[in-house]
């Protein structure tokens, strides 16, 4: 359990430009995120602080640009942020790192990427990172609320591609056989209700 | 799958478990899901409610015990 935790939701993968740049308007939420939970960090009592950067800015056009001003800021996560993200690391899943025996298939599908790890242990054994982020192709190929079937049909020919390109090649030594989602919509995810006499061992846990 | 897409942001958000922030998402999240659990062959998930921060955590926790 954190003994605090400090969220800000900026989802910067729907406020691309046509270029793939974060706006503006994105940059300077982030900037200000940054300055604040820097402020929240400090008034804890915060001895250490590990920032990083997730494909949203990692992959944005303007992404160097955007940590340069971000690291301008008096207080700001100086160089830090440029831990970035991936290749996607299987150390983000807890049920793999207690796993017994089994591979996992980690699937990750964040604001900005979708990422695919495969392993048995904290090192994948293969991983890659897809720009499908929930969030970015919701603003790149879904307009209208609710979108048009065409629209919806298009992203799914894109998505299945994207993936299947990957898939294709994947390592069958490092074929799945069990896997884990971590989306926000948490356990309700459509089509996955939790089934009782599940084939493979699981641990989720512990936290 | 037809069902999400025909449905408007504000009514994916009375779906439970899905955040009003989300909502908009849910549909693009799903067809992702949707494909690479097909691509991949894998008939269930699990979800995981740990994502890339808890990693930077677990990882730099290894790093402390490897110093002391």
């Amino acid at each position: 359990m954190p003994a605090y935790s400090h969220k800000i939701e900026l989802r910067l993968a729907e406020l691309l430009d046509d270029q793939g740049a974060i706006r503006e308007d994105g940059v300077r939420r982030l900037v200000d995120m940054v300055a604040s939970s820097m402020r929240v960090a400090e008034d804890k009592g915060v001895e250490e602080v590990l920032p990083f950067a997730t494909s949203a800015v990692r992959e944005a056009a303007n992404g160097e640009e955007v940590l340069k001003r971000v690291e301008r800021r008096p207080g700001g996560a100086a160089g830090a942020l440029r831990r970035r993200r991936g290749p996607a690391d299987l150390s983000g899943s807890p049920p793999l790192v207690r796993l017994v025996g089994g591979r996992l298939l980690l699937l990750d599908i964040g604001g900005g990427s979708l990422e695919i790890a495969c392993g048995v242990d904290e090192q994948p054994d293969a991983a890659v990172s897809l720009p499908l982020g929930a969030g970015r192709l919701t603003a790149g190929w879904l307009p209208g609320d609710p979108p048009t079937a065409d629209s919806v049909r298009a992203l799914r020919r894109h998505v299945r591609a994207q993936i299947a390109a990957r898939s294709a090649t994947w390592p069958r030594s490092a074929c799945p056989t069990m896997s884990s989602v971590p989306p926000r919509p948490s356990s309700s995810w459509p089509g996955s209700p939790a089934r009782p006499g599940r084939p493979t061992a699981r641990t989720r846990s512990a936290g | 799958m037809p069902r999400l897409a025909a449905m408007t942001t504000a009514q994916r958000a009375i779906l439970p478990g899905v955040s009003e922030g989300r909502a908009r998402q849910l549909l693009a999240g799903a067809l992702v899901a949707d494909g690479a659990m097909d691509l991949f062959g894998v008939r269930e998930l699990d979800i995981c409610p740990w994502a890339l921060r808890e990693g930077v955590i677990l990882r730099r926790l290894d790093q402390m015990e490897g110093v002391s």
